[in-house]
């Protein structure tokens, strides 16, 4: 049977099949092979409609050679998620173009089930998850026409059979998707890399923040234990820059390096601390395919797989490439570094012998009017508020000497700018200071209580060392626009306009939207919870559900509970679908003879089937004469209402309403 | 109009004695304008029935006797020559009737009998090419001998169809047969039996029966019964759509005579016997007589 | 498509199919009319479904590696919607009633033509319900708003007798076409299977020293005693349409002797043969005498059927020719 030919009316399946699975990956094809796939699915149904024929052998074959080598060209390895899934979608597109066989079409159905998860690995919100709901629907409604031999039922019968069939399935898959053991990956896979990284990279050069200000992307979402802090607190340290070359800052040392120096244990410096005023909160991080991680200043804790380095800046083992939770404690007061060794002082006050000879002459000047360390520092915040500094997403064009030409010339720049410029300073004037990128602020969700971080909230800021007092966190850019620190860049970039001004339909743009932006943070929150609950559930909180909610802990009650659930479903599921079918009695007239009858039937004297009601009232009136009249009655209105001329339907409502009362009068008899 | 009814009712079963219920279903089966076929033996009162019935309803009345050698011109009529006007006339035969008694029908040739079924069926008689129309109303009423007799020719089902009813009469009651011992041959009385329909108002009444109710609740019985009839195994044939239509104009009537104006299980079930006895033949499994009784017993009402 | 019961060795394989048939008979007894309960119906994963299984696995295998929630969510469903493909595979047969409708009676060597009404006890919809009596007989019907249909399929009848085609296999994949729900099917039918006519000499007993003469039976049909009026119900062969040509007048022939002879096939008239030949010539004049209108009898072992002619006559004759003699076994298992 499977060889017979592909029934007509599936084809149309086929190709919305086919269309479905290979929409979710759209937007990640090379353009070449998009253009191929459609092309395939074009000719196919041109074949269909028999304006086309068939492909021959040699253009299958050159179509697969062509398939291959875009893949190749558009990918740089080929051992990668996005390949593979490329390359299954090629499969599954040419046996498509070539089918004609009802196998064929299971294969291609086949081929279309195991496709559509791969979406996954890219994106798992609740769009996507709806969508490959029904792309299901679609899927086996086709599995259901392709296996047809004669197809006399329409489109609609089958689709909702199939939708039956999935709904009622989906209880059993809740089950499992709860109860099922999640194992460990029994061997390491390459995880998809088509993503660009987001969020800082491990150096800052001028424009750098500002480009990532442009995304509307989310980094994280933050869920306080306590009360959300005041927004000008939320400062979230990531890297720490402390090497200039009189451009770009860098981290110090090697990625190797950082990995080797950070703690991977818990830190200890905290205890001293008083713990009230520590913030605990659980951070929800999207991939950034970066390996840091951020948190408040300070943190104090790392959990497994977060390392903390001397900065106190969070590093995970790999780079993150799945949305990540962690647990994190943060202590605002920590004094770090209290004391400075010297290799960190040097390092921290290096800057380059040549270039920007104005800012140095500039900052000893500055330092010689100053009292102190601390006036110092004062003071050229005070320059950056009194002279004509600009914050702006559209800063000018930097030459050779950056610095002094913000400092001086342009005085238009973004946050990246000023601590830059400010570390410089403080550096030239021997004050150790260092750059700290991360992101400031963040939009609170009332509707599920938490902070949204994104990527437009990316800032750099300064620290200075300063004696007593250890490293200092100093926000020059707070000095040329408040705004930014208490409210956010989009306040801050008001004046020119340019929040987010190259994506127009992102939501976020329109904040000002009350109505939108409820809507907006109302789905967030709906995102947040099926992130944290359902995509996060993960094997340890699996344990966790089990052992909290249900009180299971040895694997043998898990086993037990999981048996008797499928077995529940499976008894219910045959209740259901395989109970008999009772003629349902719907005329309301014949409901009340049968009650009669039933009635009658207590007092011993039953209607056969095949009796006739006034046949039957005869036998009743010879055995119970008392109530003839009432039965006659009964038989009487019965036959008229069933077999009598057609009567209007208030006339036939008090009929019956008085034939019930003639059948409740005679019960009490 | 039902008064009259049962003036002829009672009529009749002066002559034909105890025989009521029988009576009635052969009033039924004339005022639904159909044949009636009698199956029984000889002398059980089927000639006087039929010749009494002409009576009431003061219809002219004509009787064949069927013999193996009748011609279908016998029935028919037949063109002479005549001398006088040197051409054939037409000499009308028995069938120009009102009421045509076909005695022993299964005796004649099955030519003859189709000729006087085809008759029946069309009201009319082409004779020489030119169609002779048959008085109206035109009844009527063969009897036929059961077909375990000798020197019978069985009407075949296709023309057993074309009677609307058939009825066995029966041996009378014993009660009754003394009285008709003691009072000899009925026929006699016949003449003395007034007319108590006229042909117009039996006319009139064949038009009040047409308008009794049948609801669906019914009509949804009466295809069950079809349904159930049509069963394989259950009868050789099933119920024809001409033999469900006599059902329901024949258990319209049933209710007429009732004084109601629409259709109840028990109207069918008075005359589905009569209706279909001889167009159901009983399949391997049944016997004979039990096919109506099966319908009746095995088919739900509601 | 009989279920694949490949036994270890050819060997045993026969003795399996006895014993399997045994079983099958015995929970499968024959009948008119059945209705397809759990105890008819079987129920197994056809290879796409194996097939599926195997999809599942891989699935599985790429929500642990990957670590996917969703993926684990999608291999779950595609798991759960397996014992719903049962139920509803099962649903699809269940419930669902066959019974013969007609069967025809046919000659030896033709293919018997049996209809089958197919119904349901409940108001599901059935489709892809798929009835194969062997390889060249298959048909499928489909229950949608109709609440009955009737289906035609075609056995070849071999041996003459009771019509015995076997058992009638019912087997749908609907919906999904991965698990596959069947049943065997024993009617109980009254089709005969006549004898194959054969043509050969005229068996009838003829006088000593006296050639029966076919043609000279008929001469005595043709003997025309006179003409009478065309009368409403003659048939047209009799008219005398010489006389009509001539003189414009519808005459009917009269014909006279017809009963007079009388034609009695006798079995052991035959020549030669062993019984079915003997029995396939019988057959052969009863056809013959039946178009030619004559009046014929048979005489067959100890039974005689008086002449007679008509449709209903020859059936009679081809039945007492078709379950004539026919061994122990066949009519005790009727």
């Amino acid at each position: 049977m499977n060889s017979a030919a592909l029934p007509r009316s599936s084809f149309l399946w086929l190709l919305i099949s086919v269309g479905a699975v290979l929409l979710p990956h759209v937007n990640r094809m090379p353009t070449g092979l998009l253009i191929g796939y459609g092309l395939c699915m074009v000719w196919r149904t041109l074949v269909h409609y028999g304006k086309a024929k068939m492909p021959h052998g040699l253009v299958k074959l050159l179509l697969v050679i062509a398939g291959t080598l875009i893949i190749r060209q558009g990918y740089q390895n080929l051992l990668g998620v996005d390949p593979a899934a490329a390359f299954l979608l090629l499969t599954f597109v040419f046996k498509f173009l070539e089918m004609q066989r009802v196998r064929d079409g299971l294969l291609i159905i086949f081929l279309g089930y195991f496709c559509l998860p791969i979406t996954f690995l890219f994106s798992q919100t609740m769009v996507m998850t709806i969508y490959v709901f029904v792309a299901l629907v679609v899927l086996t409604t086709t599995l259901v026409k392709v296996t047809k031999t004669s197809d006399q039922a329409g489109a609609t019968i089958d689709l909702k059979q199939v939708t039956v069939m999935l709904l009622s399935a989906l209880p059993l898959m809740l089950v499992l998707f709860v109860l099922v053991p999640r194992i460990g990956p029994l061997w390491s896979v390459p995880l998809p890399s088509g993503q660009s990284k987001t969020g800082p990279s491990d150096s800052m050069s001028p424009g750098d923040i500002a480009s990532l200000a442009k995304s509307d992307e989310l980094a994280f979402r933050v869920r306080f234990d306590g009360a959300i802090p005041d927004t000008r607190e939320l400062y979230w340290r990531g890297l720490v820059f402390s090497n200039f070359d009189g451009r770009t800052w860098r981290p110090e040392g090697t990625p190797f390096q950082q990995q080797k120096n950070a703690s991977w244990a818990r830190n200890s410096a905290h205890e001293e601390m008083e713990e009230s005023l520590d913030i605990h909160y659980q951070v929800t991080f999207e991939p950034s395919y970066q390996p840091w991680l951020y948190a408040l200043d300070y943190p104090l804790t790392s959990g497994s797989g977060i390392g903390l380095t001397p900065q106190y800046t969070l590093l995970n083992k790999v780079s993150v490439d799945q949305r990540k939770h962690y647990n994190l404690v943060s202590s605002p007061r920590l004094m770090i570094d209290s004391v400075l060794d010297p290799a960190s002082r040097k390092r921290n006050l290096l800057i380059p012998r040549a270039g920007n000879s104005r800012a140095k002459k500039f900052a000893i000047e500055q330092r010689n009017k100053a009292s102190s360390d601390q006036q110092f520092v004062t003071d050229i915040l005070t320059y950056y508020r009194q002279k004509p500094f600009y914050y702006s997403l559209k800063p000018p064009r930097l030459g050779p000497d950056s610095i002094d030409e913000f400092m001086f010339d342009t005085r238009k720049g973004f946050c990246e700018h000023y601590a830059g410029s400010f570390t410089y300073i403080m550096r030239a004037a021997g004050i150790p200071a260092r750059v700290v990128v991360g992101y400031q602020g963040g939009e609170i969700n009332h509707s599920g209580n938490y902070l949204l971080v994104h990527q437009f909230d990316a800032h750099a800021w300064a620290e200075v060392w300063l004696q007593d007092r250890g490293w200092v966190r100093i926000d020059p850019t707070g000095q040329v626009a408040p705004e930014r620190i208490e409210q956010g860049i989009e306040e801050a970039t008001a004046y020119e306009n340019s929040f987010l001004s190259d994506s127009t339909f992102s939501l976020l743009r329109y904040r000002d939207n009350l109505w939108l932006s409820q809507l907006r943070l109302k789905l967030d929150a709906i995102e947040y919870d099926w992130n944290r609950w359902v995509l996060g559930y993960n094997a340890k909180r699996q344990s966790d559900f089990l052992k909290d909610y249900l009180g299971l802990v040895s694997s043998a009650s898990k086993t037990q509970l999981l048996t008797g659930l499928v077995t529940l479903f499976l008894i219910a599921l045959m209740v259901v679908f395989l109970r008999k079918e009772r003629i349902k009695i719907t005329d309301r007239c014949d409901q009340l003879y049968f009650r009669f009858c039933r009635l009658m039937e207590t007092r011993g004297v039953a209607r056969g089937a095949a009796e006739g009601a006034t046949d039957f009232s005869q036998r009743l009136v010879e055995r119970f004469s008392a109530q003839e009249q009432s039965i006659r009655n009964i038989t009487r209105m019965y036959n008229y209402l069933s077999y009598g001329p057609d009567i209007n339907p208030h006339q036939r409502s008090r009929i019956l309403k008085k034939l019930e009362q003639e059948i409740a009068a005679l019960k009490r008899t | 109009m039902q008064q009259k009814i049962q003036q002829a009712l009672h009529q009749i079963s002066q002559v034909v004695l105890g025989k009521e219920d029988k009576i009635k279903q052969a009033l039924c089966c004339m005022f639904s304008n159909g044949h009636l076929l009698i199956e029984d033996l000889p002398g059980m009162g089927k000639t006087t029935l039929a010749h009494a019935l002409s009576r009431v309803f003061g219809l002219s009345y004509q009787r064949i006797q069927f013999t193996s050698d009748l011609l279908p011109a016998d029935v028919l009529g037949v063109s002479v020559y005549s001398q006088k006007s040197e051409r054939f006339e037409f000499h009308q035969g028995p069938i120009f009737s009102q009421l045509l008694l076909a005695d022993e029908i299964n005796r004649s040739t099955p030519k003859t009998q189709s000729a006087l079924l085809e008759a029946m069926e069309e009201g009319q008689v082409t004779v020489d090419g030119s169609t002779r129309q048959l008085p109206a109303p035109f009844f009527v009423i063969a009897t036929q001998n059961p077909s375990t007799q000798t020197g019978t020719f069985p009407l075949p089902e296709s023309q057993l169809d074309r009677f609307l009813m058939c009825i066995e009469l029966g041996y009378p009651d014993p009660r009754f047969e003394r009285v008709l011992l003691k009072q000899g041959d009925a026929r006699a009385l016949i003449d003395n039996l007034s007319v108590c329909i006229s042909p117009s108002e039996l006319q009139d009444m064949q038009e009040q029966i047409k308008l009794v109710q049948t609801s669906d609740k019914l009509l949804d019985y009466i295809q069950r019964l079809i349904a159930f009839s049509r069963a394989p195994q259950r009868f050789n044939y099933g119920l024809s759509p001409r033999g469900a239509l006599g059902l329901i104009a024949c258990a319209k009537t049933w209710a007429f005579m009732d004084s109601r104006s629409y259709v109840v299980p028990e109207d069918v079930q008075a005359v589905l016997p009569s209706v279909v006895k001889h167009r159901l033949q009983s399949g391997i499994n049944a016997s004979e007589a039990g096919a109506a009784q099966s319908l009746l017993a095995e088919v739900a009402v509601v | 498509m009989e279920p694949k019961f490949q036994p270890f060795s050819d060997r045993y394989s026969g003795k399996l199919k006895r014993i399997y048939r045994n079983w099958l008979d015995r929970r499968l007894p024959k009948s008119t009319e059945i209705t397809l309960s759990q105890r008819r119906i079987f129920i197994l994963p056809n290879r796409p479904g194996l097939l599926f299984s195997g999809l599942l696995l891989l699935l599985f295998l790429m929500a642990i590696n990957y670590q996917n929630s969703m993926v684990f969510a999608y291999t779950f469903m595609l798991a759960s919607l397996f014992p719903v493909i049962i139920i509803f595979t099962y649903r699809n047969l269940s419930g669902l009633g066959i019974r013969v409708a007609e069967c025809s009676s046919v000659f030896a060597g033709e293919a018997a033509k049996i209809t089958l009404d197919i119904y349901r006890t409940d108001h599901r919809i059935r489709q892809q319900l798929q009835f194969r009596w062997n390889e060249s007989s298959h048909t499928t019907a489909n229950l949608l708003e109709n609440d009955q249909d009737q289906i035609e399929l075609y056995v070849p009848a071999e041996q003459r007798g009771y019509l015995n085609p076997g058992r009638l296999n019912l087997q749908s994949t609907y919906p999904l076409g991965l698990v596959r729900s069947w049943s065997w099917l024993r009617f109980e039918l009254y089709g005969l299977v006549y004898p194959k006519p054969i043509e050969g000499e005229l068996p009838v007993q003829a006088a000593p020293g006296q050639e029966p003469n076919l043609r000279k039976i008929r001469v005595a049909m043709d003997e025309i005693s006179g003409l009478r009026r065309y009368v409403l119900g003659d048939s047209p062969k009799q008219v005398a349409w010489k006389s009509y040509a001539a003189t414009g007048e519808m005459n009917v022939k009269q014909f006279e002797g017809s009963e007079s002879e009388k034609l009695w096939l006798d079995f052991n008239e035959v020549r030669g043969g062993h019984l079915e030949y003997r029995l396939s010539v019988l057959c052969y004049w009863i056809l013959k005498l039946e178009a030619d209108n004559c009046l014929y009898g048979l005489r067959l072992g100890e039974q005689a059927y008086e002449p007679a002619s008509g449709i209903p006559h020859r059936d009679l004759l081809l039945s007492a020719l078709a379950t004539f003699d026919l061994d122990k076994e066949h009519s005790v298992s009727r």
